[in-house]
């Protein structure tokens, strides 16, 4: 099965896409982009100055649900993490958030009459997508430059306790985030797999379903590395300033 | 149909295993999750017949805990390096050793993916009147206090109840539960 196979510095770039077109995205995010010719993996990570332990950890735990060397990549610098991750905001923002939207909005126009039921759909994914988006810039403002100023914390004199306060992060919180925003995708997934109203177009249907199951694959992929790479490597660190 | 089954087991080595050996027994859909929090939130929301589990999984008390208050029907079997000296518990069904030969390993395999509780009792999947009732509330907004107060059950009914509808319609929030509420007439949609 073409599934056990992982990707290798020796994988041609182009075969890394055959094998899961769905990495196209996240190879974008270490700034790589279409048009490989017959290089290896490692041949472009080299050209484009990126870690490769790194990339491959990273493209074949998305590929693989099954892989995941967590010890491992609990080891990469959290700066590389964190800009991985913001990356991958950046393409909720950008680009899936919105487009999303716009084929909700689609295939309400596409309606002919007695719509309401769709639109009940509709504002079901605007106030997903408000919190989604409440959600990301919390971490832009809290998480990322806490866990940031934490590593930097050694021989500035500052304590934990006043960075603590300073970002005022809260693990709780962030994991009932996590709880929400995941399983509000599952709703509307299930919603419209299995109770979306008939008087819909077919084919704007199927295209925002399609959507909603990359955009789903994508966030559960980026919410496990927060979850079981950088939540971790966070209270390391803060064990080890209680420590001293 | 194929039988749902989930996999939290942290060696890949394991996992790939034990999916193959099981992808030879019987038709299945496989999905892999890594640790508790994954697989609670999983079993949430999905049905599941089989879920596997590392007895590494389940070191702590609290995540052993968590297996009291699963899905009725889903059937957990414990992957255990040395079952002798397994914990123990009475929500497992079966406790396969990770060493034992094929002889013996594929026969209890096979008796144990025998079961299939939901692909065999797929209108179960209705929601009961009792759960209708519980759905109505949940989406005219009312708390589970409140729930229980209104239908003279005690609260601990009112989130088993809620527990059923989310594991029969796949919808777990509030919001969610309410379109849902509309969308098949239970409620009108000027109440929300
Ligand atoms: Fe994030
Ligand atoms: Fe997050």
């Amino acid at each position: 099965m073409l599934h056990h196979n992982l990707i290798t510095p020796d994988t041609k770039m182009a075969d890394a896409i055959h094998m899961n077109y769905l990495l196209l995205p996240v190879i974008n995010r270490f700034e790589i982009k279409l048009g490989f010719g017959d290089k290896t993996v490692e041949e472009v990570c080299t050209e484009n100055k990126v870690n490769l332990s790194f990339f491959l950890d990273i493209t074949n735990t998305y590929h693989d649900k099954s892989y995941f060397p967590k010890e491992k990549m609990r080891t990469y610098p959290v700066e590389l993490i964190i800009d991985y991750l913001l990356k991958t905001h950046r393409y909720y923002f950008d680009q899936l958030l919105p487009e999303v939207e716009a084929m909700v909005e689609e295939l309400l126009a596409s309606c002919p009459a007695d719509c309401d039921n769709l639109g009940l759909i509709k504002d079901f994914y605007k106030k997903y997508k408000q919190e989604l988006e409440y959600h990301l810039k919390n971490e832009e403002q809290k998480f990322f430059p806490y866990v940031k100023a934490l590593t930097q914390l050694e021989g500035t004199g500052q304590s934990l306790h006043s960075i603590r306060r300073q970002y005022n992060f809260s693990y709780s919180t962030h994991s009932e985030e996590h709880d929400n925003v995941i399983s509000k995708m599952l709703d509307l997934k299930n919603i419209i797999i299995k109770y979306l109203p008939p008087n819909y177009d077919t084919a704007k249907g199927n295209n925002l379903l399609y959507w909603l199951f990359v955009f789903e694959e994508d966030l559960k992929d980026h919410e496990r590395l927060e979850d079981i790479i950088l939540v971790p490597a966070l209270k390391r660190i803060e064990e080890k300033f209680t420590k001293n | 149909m194929a039988q749902r089954i989930v996999i939290a087991e942290s060696s890949y080595l394991m996992k790939r295993g034990i999916s193959a050996v099981i992808s030879d027994i019987v038709q299945a859909e496989i999905v892999f999750v890594n640790g508790m929090d994954e697989l609670n939130h999983y079993l949430e929301t999905n049905l599941v017949d089989y879920v596997f589990v590392d007895e590494e999984l389940l070191n702590n008390r609290e995540e052993r805990e968590f297996f009291f208050q699963l899905q009725e029907k889903t059937i957990y079997i414990a992957l255990s390096e040395n079952p002798k000296n397994f914990p123990g518990s009475n929500n497992f069904f079966a406790l396969i050793d990770k060493k034992s030969p094929k002889e013996n390993l594929i026969p209890l395999l096979e008796e144990t993916l025998e079961n299939k509780p939901y692909a065999k009792n797929n209108k179960d999947s209705i929601l009961s009147e009792r759960e209708t009732e519980v759905l109505k509330q949940v989406a005219l907004g009312y708390t589970n206090q409140q729930i229980a107060e209104r239908l003279f059950i005690s609260k601990h009914t009112v989130i088993s109840h809620r527990k059923n509808i989310t594991s029969k319609l796949g919808i777990k929030s509030v919001s969610g539960l309410t379109v849902y509420a509309v969308l098949n007439n239970l409620i009108p949609k000027d109440q929300i």
